[in-house]
Parts: structure tokens; sequence; C-alpha cells
């Protein structure tokens, strides 16, 4: 993991995540709501 | 030496630095050194530019600090509502531990736009690299600055004659603070000049000596300068005078030529004079795994 000493930012580990942008997931989600 | 900060027997690197319309040279150059120098699949750092992020410090909420970064869009509401963000991704940091009076318990907040972070996360990634951390400019250059600052207060300028000056105050390795200046107009009549340079000088010493202020204890100052103009400002004698005036009290004053140290092929000299110390900064976050 980068280390900027102990200030450190990093936007990707804050960014939320969209399900949108993960199709695969999004057809996992669907599949488990139709078996749940 | 025609490329990077990347050493090959490591996974790490970073490349990058702006990612703005202005500097598509790097986005354009970004897939061939890749190839060139097999690169594919190697982590690296993001560094965004100052221009396409906010920046403000808020008084630390009394909360564990695992939860600051959570709680961030409720802490940080009332600075955001004034904001034009469609949809912010925060991140913040926390302020200097030297730092004291009106400065002392902040925290740093940086804010962006999420989707211009995810694009340019995708254009990085697009090139084979892979992007494990998205930093912001004065953290990367106080990672490149830090070595310098042990005891001092490290003033950091980088000036371009066209794009506004950065101001990065670092010491013992921990960032202090950032400021934005206009350009300097080399271009204009001699007393305009000095006027401006009155103005810009002065501008940056009362900030330099505010923060000077708000050390835990007196620290000295030690002041340096890159970009494309600084070799030009430093011959100066209009600049030796009015630097005097506003500095009296630098323990040490050098310019850094950066273009010694780095160049990447086909990106344009002077857009890389000022991020250098951003490929560099971020090259160096890696140093410490």
């Amino acid at each position: 993991m980068a280390v900027i000493n102990k200030q450190r930012v990093n936007f990707l580990e804050v960014l939320p995540v969209r399900y949108d942008l993960l199709p695969g997931l999004n057809h996992m989600l669907m599949i488990w709501g139709r078996y749940a | 030496m025609p490329v990077t900060s990347c050493d090959s027997d490591s996974d790490k690197l970073i490349i990058e630095g702006f990612w703005s319309d202005a500097a598509s040279g790097v986005a354009e150059a970004l897939p061939d050194l890749v190839g060139q120098y097999d690169l594919k699949r190697h982590n690296c750092a993001l560094v965004l530019p100052h221009n396409s992020y906010s920046h403000f410090t808020l008084n630390k909420p009394s909360i564990p600090h695992a939860e600051i970064r959570q709680s961030l869009p409720w802490v940080a509401q009332e600075r955001l509502e004034l904001m034009s963000y469609h949809t912010p991704v925060l991140d913040a940091c926390l302020a200097s531990d030297l730092l004291e009076g009106k400065e002392h318990n902040k925290i740093h907040v940086f804010v962006s736009e999420e989707s211009h972070v995810r694009s340019c996360v995708a254009g990085v990634n697009a090139s084979g690299l892979k992007v494990d951390t998205v930093t912001v400019h004065e953290l990367a250059a106080t990672s490149f600055i830090g070595g310098w600052s042990q005891d001092s207060l490290v003033s950091y300028v980088v000036i371009s004659a066209s794009e506004a000056t950065s101001l990065i105050l670092v010491l013992n390795g921990q960032f202090v603070a950032y400021k934005k200046l206009p350009a300097i107009n080399l271009a204009a009549t001699a007393d305009l000049q000095r006027d401006q340079f009155n103005l810009f000088w002065a501008e940056m010493a009362r900030h330099i000596n505010y923060y000077l202020d708000c050390l835990d204890k007196k620290y000295s100052l030690k002041f340096f300068m890159s970009g494309e103009v600084w070799q030009n400002l430093e011959k100066s004698s209009l600049f030796k005078n009015v630097f005097k005036e506003h500095f009296l009290n630098v323990s040490s004053f050098g310019g850094v030529d950066l273009s010694s140290i780095l160049e990447v092929e086909g990106v344009k000299s002077d857009m890389l004079n000022v991020l250098q110390h951003d490929l560099l900064g971020g090259a160096m976050m890696y140093g410490s795994d």
C-alpha cells in the first residue's frame, strides 16, 4: 500500500461502488434475487 | 535519460501528473511508455492536478480517525453546499501535528468529481498500468520535498509563466500548507513588473510568515523554486531586490532543475517542468513499503 508519511489521501479507496459499472456483479445479484 | 521514475525491479511505479486537456500529451504518451519500458500491470499512483479538486481545512471532528473518512460528507456538508460538484468524492488526512494556534487540530479535506476520478483511473488503466492510488498534487510534492525539510520549513515554489504559481510548505516531511498564486507576467513593462513582483512576493511572504508563526517552535526557512521561469527570475536584479525585501530570514535558497532528473519522451518540456515534482513525488510514495 502506498504511503505518504502519515498524511495520505487515496480517492480510489473512497469511491463508492457503482453496480452499473460492474455488469458481472449485477448479473450475479439478479440471479441471487431470483433464487433467494 | 529518456524516462521515468521507474524501478524495473519493483512492481510499483508512478506515472502521471496532469490529466487535463492541457496535458493530453501525457495521456497520449502513456501507452507507448508502458510498451517501451515493459510496464504492463505495474501498480501506479495517479496524481491529480490542483485544478481538478478542491481543498479546504476543517476542525478535526471528535471521532476516531478511522471514522473520519466515512463521516466526511456530513462533516464537510456546509462547505460542500457552496461547491458545484455533481457527485463529490471526498478524502481527508490529518494536518501537520507541528501546527499550533488557529491551525491546530485540523484535517485537510480534498474533494473531486467522482466521474472525473473514474475517467482518470480508466485512462491510466487503459494504458496497461494498474492504478492503486489516486492522490493530490500537494501530497505528491510533499513526498518529493520532504527530504529537505528536516527542522526547516521548506517553501517550494513552482513558478510558471502561464499557469498559476504553486507554493507548498513542508516541515519534517509533513505537508503544512498549499497556496495558489497568480502567474507572473514577465512580458509586462518594468514598472508594472515591479508592482506585480511586489504584490506577488508580499502575498507569498505573508502566507509563509503566517505558518512560521503557527509552528510549535522557531524553524529556519528554506526556499526552493522550480518551473519553467525560475532560472530567468534568479538572474534578474529586480527579482533579487524584491525577494530580499520580503524574505530576510531565508537560511537556504536555490532552484531545482527537474528537467535534468526526469524526461518523458513525447511530452512537452514546459509542461513537465510543472509536473515533475508530482511524478517524482508519486514514485517516492512507494519508498516506505
